[in-house]
């Protein structure tokens, strides 16, 4: 008889382990962590900003150096030198200002693409994956009591390259 | 690459764009980015001779000849950038705030998309000889352009039978960053039957 109390004992301390173990998992809900900073480097669409805006100042560089040259060359001895001279650095001034403003124009909507692509991929990816997403701007990744941290920069890199540029 | 002598046939328009609207044949390209939606439909010639059909049905096999090859050294596409949800308002005037702002977002869409637009095969890289924004007047919210490239030595076709090759969009009109839109493992475009 007390061998049998001893054998339902043992079986019911089995079953409200598992419960707890149970129990414990389904509370214990997983967050992903995204390095931002990592993200925004590595992500093709920054680097291919990158490359346009470069494109523009080498553009920018090759006019400028004709404007340049123009001054450089132009005729010391002719009547009108103090004129001209005057024009072309004034064409310098203006066009160096209107280059600087083009510059930024295309700087802040190509910094504002980026981010709006992060931004809706960041979205589909958190209805995707079903987790809390935790944006971080620092490489580590911080602990959280109760929870599990997955770090899924290089997954979410990985899509988000594939869903632009694929 | 996938080139089957056993290809489809259409033989209206509507059939054409039933065709190329179908995924599965690699025609159709989408991206999404915050409000907007970016589709990119890759037009092949025989679309063109089919809408010419359509206007004049007399036309005989020699005049389908003809006109395919006029069009085989080109490739053509439509971009249409739309808001997602019905709700959302015309594209050129959101987010717009004053005249100026408004004339050079209209002047970028009618005549700056050229230099925004690019296709690149391998290390090939080319610019478009067209980009026409399709004028409707605010009836719709979004937009159509028509992005024409010319091809000096190679056909349509060897593009489509070729190796992958990707439209890239540089998009600095609507905030919506650097985008490409990838061509590979076309079907052959079907036969048009008359």
């Amino acid at each position: 008889m007390m061998k049998k109390v001893l054998y339902i004992a043992a079986g019911l301390l089995i079953l409200a382990s598992i419960a707890i173990s149970i129990e414990a998992k389904v509370n214990k809900h997983s967050i992903g962590v995204i390095r931002l900073n990592y993200v925004f480097d590595q992500f093709k669409g920054s680097k291919m900003a990158a490359d346009k805006l470069l494109k523009y100042s080498e553009k920018v560089k090759v006019e400028y150096e004709a404007m340049e040259y123009k001054l450089e060359k132009l005729d010391t001895s002719a009547s009108d030198y103090s004129k001209r001279r005057l024009g072309l650095m004034n064409d310098l001034d203006q066009m160096n200002r209107s280059a600087n403003e083009k510059y930024q124009q295309i700087s802040d909507e190509l910094s504002a693409g980026v981010q709006n692509q992060i931004h809706t991929y960041l979205d589909l990816y958190r209805t995707e994956k079903g987790f809390d997403l935790l944006i971080s701007n620092y490489n580590g990744v911080g602990a959280l009591s109760y929870s599990t941290n997955i770090d899924c920069t290089e997954d979410f890199l990985k899509g988000l390259n594939h869903y632009y540029f694929e | 690459m996938l080139l089957c002598s056993c290809t489809q046939k259409v033989s209206s328009l509507n059939e054409m764009m039933t065709w190329l609207n179908d995924d599965a044949n690699g025609y159709c390209n989408v991206r999404e980015v915050d409000q907007l939606e970016y589709k990119l439909k890759f037009m092949p010639s025989s679309y063109f001779v089919l809408r010419e059909l359509s206007v004049d049905p007399s036309l005989k096999k020699k005049d389908i000849d003809s006109l395919a090859g006029l069009y085989q050294n080109s490739l053509t596409f439509i971009l249409t950038i739309k808001p997602k949800t019905k709700e959302q308002l015309d594209i050129v005037t959101t987010g717009v705030s004053d005249k100026e702002e408004f004339e050079s977002k209209v002047e970028k869409l009618n005549f700056g998309m050229k230099e925004d637009l690019y296709l690149l095969k391998g290390d090939t890289r080319i610019y478009p000889d067209l980009v026409s924004m399709e004028n409707d007047y605010g009836v719709t919210a979004g937009r159509n352009f028509m992005i024409v490239f010319g091809l000096e030595d190679e056909t349509e076709k060897d593009w489509i039978t070729g190796d992958e090759f990707s439209l890239y969009y540089e998009d600095m009109v609507f905030k919506s960053g650097v985008m490409s839109f990838k061509f590979c493992e076309l079907e052959a475009v079907p036969q048009i039957e008359i």
